[in-house]
């Protein structure tokens, strides 16, 4: 009701523009990765870049990942295990996100909410942990979890994924509480709720946006995380499919691009569609009634 | 929710200077639940970081070789730190890693912003373009790695195709080691703007809308809308993603790795710390390495946070 | 509204006796202890493992009656060698009860993961690396001396006595035995038989240079080759060769070059100054420069795996790689030229013909549990029937029996090149202090070839940075 017609076409026309420009930008080497899963290896490669109906599209490549199809002996590796890897990955990635946002909101919640003593210095070596290049820690971990049993288990590598991500997971979300005014739990527990119920009732259901996004990069970071599932869960009955991935890569005949490709597309559906399911608590708008503070 | 919050009085007046954040009502059973909720994550990030603080602070004051551990370490005092602080090819591995966190993080956080507020509108398949934008930052940056090595082959990379279509020379995006840079750049910026674009996304969203319907009463522009409504909210969230992608950025490793490995010119801190500690296997080098980065990681956050703090308490 | 700052009582006992805030000492105390039972619990954990039985020594085992029945683990990169030695490792099965199986490593996280899992006193049964890692993996402990039980146990004479020392010899010289040939590799020369073959080229090389056009035997004939087919704006370039910067790219190409000029890289104990920055150094450093100049964009950071893309594109006329990628040359799945691909041994110089030895050998963990059966397998191996299938499936063997067999040429195009090439065979530094070594020699000649920087002084450089490293762990 304030921009003329004509501002609000271009505006949007401009946005469109925008919007696709960042859309190719991002797409296109995921268009190439998705293309590659159908393409042999000589069209993987080929000088000539072959797009989508330059070439015969074939399915050998997940035939070879899933096992349905063996590679000539020339090809190295037989892949085939990548289900069972894929299993591995879920529970693996789903059970420290839901380990590090639980215990993450939580510590989150208190930091933003509570008076506790020396708030800052925990918040800081909370962040700190994040700082260190695993190289360094990765020796005295493996040594460590090897001695506590840890190793080659579910277990251990949860435990490292959740401990990697909680301290995202508790700024982020002090960050987010930081922002939602705590008067309407104080409204809420005037009215005789205690803490706990006020935080279910008011609080939680705005920080959707904040639990969402940071549910989606914990999963992200667990899901892709190579260094530690390397050294702690190298047996095929506990190893993720970063390793398993890796593994597979060089070939007799150079770089097993197709396989490769067609596992790369495999794995990221998971989390694509995990992220599109939260998408709406992403995206909220927040339209609640007010408190002027 | 909205409709069972009891006040109603709703007065629009204009934004006049708020309280600070700091005082809050205090239940005295919260100093339990307080506990309570910090518990488990510190149990965790204790348990597991002892013994590798330990282990490796010692470590660094030593000469030893994880290689060799029937050689028992040798204690050296200062030693590895001063030779790391005197090697001078250790501080082009710095200046280099500080241009390309500069110039990675610095587009990531221009572009992922900017994005977001041209998605934080409604209109027709905005979650399945949203989902769709994140999905560089879902591959595992060793999968990107090898691709872009790909893409950025001259003889037969998709790039240096159409570079040679429009008549250029083909660019040796990764052995030209003037180049180099940018390349690793890019790949950065591909993957993890998207991040800067989620965080910045669940930010805008969370932006109360009475606060732009408030602004819209009094006839403010669009740039009043965005300068003093969504900058000021969207702000410190920004700030938190800033610090964790400076952080990660700092730590690269993948991408240097795979690409263009052990070129001199294009170490970065994680690539030289790999080196020493898995090829040279110098434990005590690379352990005091570690800590040196770290305190300078440590020093750096200390401004963000600060700036952090000085954002939200208006 | 709410009237904010106010401390409400709870109400009930408990919620009385919670009530209490939390001062900053004790809240402190709490932690503290928290954090410390957290701590503790950790490192009690740790000392029960280091209260475990402590490595066995470094005495050679008895040779025992096998315990039928177990797991054998190999540790390798997933290629067809590893996989061939798998298969074979079920033929060994029923000799003898014992299964074989492979832990594959992707090649970049190969030695790491092999010497993390030593760091930890555990890993595969049978690591399977390089040869310059003996030295480090013996030093360290973690490998088997079997100096004598493969005196009594083997036919140390069938074994091709260069590849013994390559892959089982350390200190170099002193005849202890650390490790045994698995699998042979060198650097070949590949060339494109249709370009050499075909009677204009012929005719075009002979006006040009004076001589038939052949597969180069000296390296100032692959020069001229190279830049006989350097035509960029055809597509094709004359030659494919490793210059990247990673681990032993450009090295191995160097070395050999720089051998073939009659250089020395060391004198085999700590001293590097005059030896690498020889004149034979210059000569093989300034050759190098010459031929990036002509090879095709984007070589400054090419290994095996881009060399041999190239050639199997039909992109270049000739190429230097390791056997162990030919497979994909003549494969047609992989390679658009597989039918015009010939081989041969890499070339040298009037003075001298030396070429890069490569291949893995195969050790025996001092970690592993079941030493008596691992020497079984490895005696298994050993057998000149074990080893003809070896050969038969794909692997390089070092079985002088098999290598000499009239069968062996015939397995595959490149066995023949590999069994000229034997005798040529030379292998860089063992000692523990290689890697450094290497990186810095790595390091400067590629940044010398692609940057154009000076020959002598980059050639200093490496010399005395190696001298350096070597001083400082062997002083006298």
């Amino acid at each position: 009701m304030y921009d003329s017609t004509t501002t609000r076409v271009v505006r949007g026309v401009l946005i469109g523009i925008g919007i696709a420009a960042a859309l190719i930008f991002f797409l296109f080497p995921i268009y190439w990765i998705v293309l590659a899963s159908f393409k042999t290896k000589l069209e993987v490669s080929s000088p000539t870049p072959l797009h989508l109906f330059q070439f015969t599209p074939n399915l050998d490549n997940y035939a070879v990942v899933l096992g349905l199809k063996k590679q000539g002996p020339m090809a190295a590796g037989s892949p085939g295990d990548f289900m069972g890897r894929l299993v591995n990955s879920i529970i693996i990635a789903g059970a420290s996100t839901f380990l590090s946002v639980l215990f993450g909101t939580l510590t989150a919640y208190a930091m933003a909410r509570f008076r506790i003593p020396g708030k800052s210095d925990i918040l800081f070596y909370i962040l700190s942990s994040r700082m260190l290049p695993p190289v360094v820690i990765i020796i005295p971990i493996f040594i460590m979890f090897t001695a506590l049993g840890l190793a080659q288990s579910y277990v251990g590598l949860t435990i490292m994924y959740t401990v990697i991500n909680i301290p995202f997971v508790v700024w982020m979300m002090k960050g987010f509480f930081d922002e939602i005014p705590h008067e309407y739990e104080d409204a809420a527990m005037l009215d005789g709720y205690p803490r706990v119920q006020a935080f279910f009732k008011v609080t939680l259901p705005n920080a959707w946006p904040g639990i969402a996004a940071t549910a989606v990069f914990c999963v992200i970071v667990a899901w892709n995380e190579y260094v530690f599932a390397f050294i702690l869960n190298s047996k095929a009955a506990v190893s993720t499919v970063p390793t398993f991935i890796a593994a597979n890569f060089q070939g007799t005949a150079g770089i097993n691009w197709g396989p490769i490709a067609a596992m790369a597309t495999l794995f990221v559906l998971p989390v694509f569609i995990f992220t599109f399911l939260v998408r709406n608590h992403l995206l909220r708008g927040v339209t609640f009634g007010a408190v002027r503070r | 929710m909205a409709d069972t919050a009891p006040t109603q009085t709703l007065r629009r007046e204009a934004i006049t200077e708020l309280p600070p954040i700091a005082v809050r009502s205090w239940n005295p059973s919260d100093g339990w639940l307080a506990f309570l909720f910090t518990l488990p994550t510190m149990l965790l990030l204790i348990f597991v970081g002892v013994f590798p603080l330990i282990w490796s602070l010692y470590l660094s004051f030593t000469r030893f070789s994880a290689a060799k551990p029937n050689i028992a370490p040798e204690w050296v005092g200062a030693t590895n730190y001063a030779k790391v602080m005197t090697d001078p090819s250790i501080w082009s591995v710095f200046v280099f890693t500080a241009k390309y966190v500069v110039i990675a993080v610095g587009v990531e956080f221009l572009l992922g912003f900017g994005i977001a507020l041209l998605l934080n509108r409604a209109f027709p398949g905005r979650g399945l373009i949203t989902t769709l934008m994140l999905l560089p930052m879902m591959l595992s940056p060793a999968l990107a790695a090898s691709f872009w090595k790909l893409i950025y082959e001259p003889q037969w990379g998709v790039s240096n195709f159409y570079i040679k279509k429009l008549g250029f020379a083909p660019i040796d995006w990764l052995a030209n080691q003037h180049i180099t840079i940018y390349a690793l750049a890019l790949v950065d910026i591909w993957q993890w703007t998207p991040f800067m674009l989620l965080i910045s996304l669940a930010g805008l969203s969370a932006v109360p809308r009475y606060l732009y319907e408030a602004a819209e009463v009094d006839q403010a522009s669009a740039w009043f809308k965005f300068r003093h409504v969504t900058l000021p909210m969207v702000w410190p969230l920004l700030l938190i993603a800033l610090i964790f992608r400076t952080m990660d950025a700092i730590r690269v490793f993948e991408y240097p790795y795979i690409m263009i490995a052990d070129q001199q010119a294009t170490q970065t801190i994680a690539t030289l710390l790999y080196r020493i500690a898995f090829r040279s296997w110098d434990t005590g080098l690379s352990t005091a390495f570690a800590y040196i980065v770290l305190v300078m990681i440590i020093a750096m956050t200390n401004l963000y946070i600060r700036y952090l703090t000085r954002a939200t308490v208006r | 509204m709410t009237d904010l700052g106010h401390e409400s009582r709870g109400s009930g006992s408990v919620g009385d006796a919670l009530a209490r805030p939390v001062s900053r000492r004790s809240f402190l105390k709490l932690a503290a202890a928290a954090g410390a039972a957290a701590g503790v619990t950790s490192l009690l954990g740790l000392t029960t493992a280091a209260a475990a039985p402590a490595r066995v020594g470094a005495e050679a085992p008895r040779f025992a009656p096998l315990k039928a029945g177990g797991t054998l683990t190999f540790v390798w990169i997933d290629w067809v060698p590893s996989r061939l030695l798998e298969s074979l490792g079920s033929e060994y099965e029923k000799v003898s009860g014992w299964k074989v199986v492979g832990d594959y490593v992707g090649a970049t996280q190969w030695h790491d993961k092999i010497f993390t899992e030593f760091a930890a006193q555990t890993g595969a049964d049978i690591p399977i690396g390089d040869s310059q890692w003996i030295g480090e993996e013996s030093v360290g402990g973690h490998i088997m001396e079997l100096t004598d039980w493969a005196a009594k146990n083997l036919n140390l004479n069938d074994i091709n006595p260069a590849s013994l020392k390559s892959y089982g010899e350390f200190p170099d010289g002193s005849g202890r035995l650390w490790g045994l040939p698995c699998e042979g590799d060198c650097l070949t020369y590949v060339y494109r038989k249709d370009l050499f073959s075909d009677p204009n080229e012929q005719a075009n090389f002979k006006a040009k240079y004076g001589r038939d056009l052949a597969p180069a035997t000296t390296w100032d004939e692959y020069y001229d080759i190279a830049e006989f087919f350097h035509r960029p704006d055809q597509g094709l370039y004359g030659s494919a060769m490793h210059f990247a910067a990673a681990y032993d790219a450009i090295t191995c190409n160097f070395n050999q070059i720089f051998w073939s000029n009659g250089g020395e890289l060391w004198d085999g104990h700590n001293k590097v100054v005059g030896y690498l920055n020889s004149d034979a150094g210059v000569a093989a450093l300034d050759y190098l420069k010459k031929l990036y100049k002509i090879s095709p964009p984007g070589s400054g950071n090419w290994w095996f795996n881009e060399v041999n893309e190239a050639m199997a594109q039909g992109q270049v006329a000739q190429s230097i790689n390791w056997i162990a990628f030919h497979p994909g040359l003549v494969d047609p799945n992989s390679s658009k030229v597989g039918d015009k691909i010939g081989f041969a041994v890499a070339p040298g110089t009037s003075k001298a013909h030396f070429v890069c030895l490569g291949g893995q050998g195969l050790q025996v963990s001092n970690y592993s549990k079941n030493k008596d059966a691992v020497l079984d397998f490895v005696k298994w191996f050993w057998t000149e029937e074990t080893q003809t299938k070896w050969a038969k499936g794909g692997g390089l063997t070092a079985h002088l029996k098999v290598l000499n067999s009239p069968e062996f040429d015939t397995y595959f195009p490149w066995n023949n090149v590999f069994k000229q090439t034997l005798p040529l065979l030379r292998d860089f530094w063992h000692v523990p202090e290689y890697a450094k070594m290497l990186e810095l020699q790595e390091q400067t000649l590629n940044s010398a070839v692609v940057n154009d920087t000076d020959t002598k002084e980059a050639l200093d450089k490496i010399a005395q940075g190696q001298q350096d490293i070597l001083m400082a762990a062997y002083p006298s």
